[in-house]
């Protein structure tokens, strides 16, 4: 490859290439460019923009359990539930590398937990749209813990029969 | 109404009760991500790191977690067995502000550029068949 010319004798292109610099730190919604895309171009270093959506499973009545589920919780499990999916829309599967999310085993791939204390809530991974979807949200007790994940897990299963 | 998270926090967040706790949560989270990938780039298991910096292995689950609370000296000091140093800064509270913040990374020699460019718009004029370029 040939040196990079002077910035005063390159084209719109080069220039254009070097403004893609310019990325947006804390909105992943406004940027309509930019929006529901996994952007992993790295120039020069910097990521531009690693973008996920979260998105609650809605039944089809309609209703959608999980953003019932976080407002009947406490208010401190309730806002640190929130800031744990904030941190999964920022940072995706990157989570896995610590303590706040794990997937779960024994029912496929794509199936996560997100834990705080002793709440969890499961989630999905679609690849495709590179979406979170909240299935469903709990408190784990040794008892009912597996019944909760099959509930999970059916809807899951209903979540992907819609085609 | 199908509602959306993003929503339900921006409007959560109202309440100064629950963005006390948010904020709480919000910090205990960055340093967990922050201590995760510092390990992570070092190369280190959780036990391993926990030898080197004399904690526990499950004091660096509860780290990673975000579910401790280490004082700010506990804080340096951890980090400070493995050669760095706590870096701080703000940004908003909402992760959805109204406005965007962005963020430029300049160059050098920025000055010797123009401003940002628009995107490049094709009109296609089925008609005519020509194509016209706006730059």
């Amino acid at each position: 490859m040939n040196p990079p010319l002077s910035p005063l004798f390159q084209g719109r292109k080069q220039i254009r290439e070097r403004f893609r610099f310019i990325y947006c730190i804390n909105d992943f919604t406004s940027t309509d460019r930019i929006q529901h895309q996994l952007l992993t171009n790295i120039t020069h270093g910097v990521i531009i923009a690693r973008m996920y959506r979260i998105d609650y499973y809605t039944e089809p009545s309609g209703r959608q359990p999980v953003a019932e589920w976080l407002d009947y919780l406490n208010i401190n499990a309730s806002a640190h539930m929130h800031d744990k999916m904030v941190r999964l829309q920022q940072n995706g599967l990157m989570l896995l590398n610590t303590k706040m999310m794990r997937p779960i085993k024994g029912y496929g791939s794509d199936f996560y937990e997100v834990k705080f204390s002793r709440y969890r809530i499961a989630l999905y991974h679609e690849k495709s749209s590179n979406t979170f979807v909240l299935l469903h949200g709990f408190k784990k007790t040794r008892r009912r813990e597996s019944r909760e994940i099959k509930t999970a897990y059916s809807r899951l299963r209903e979540y992907q029969s819609r085609g | 109404m199908t509602r959306t998270f993003e929503n339900d926090l921006k409007q959560k967040l109202q309440d100064s009760e629950f963005a006390k706790m948010f904020g709480a949560a919000q910090a205990k989270s960055s340093f967990a991500i922050t201590l995760a990938k510092a390990r992570k780039n070092l190369g280190l298991t959780q036990q391993e790191l926990a030898d080197i910096v004399g904690v526990t292995q499950s004091y660096i689950a509860k780290l990673e977690g975000g579910e401790a609370n280490p004082t700010l000296e506990r804080i340096g000091s951890l980090l400070a067995a493995i050669g760095l140093s706590l870096h701080t800064d703000t940004t908003t509270l909402s992760p959805y502000p109204e406005t965007p913040i962005w963020e430029i990374q300049w160059f050098p020699d920025a000055w010797l550029m123009q401003p940002p460019i628009e995107p490049l718009q094709f009109t296609v004029d089925s008609t005519r068949r020509t194509e016209a370029l706006t730059l």
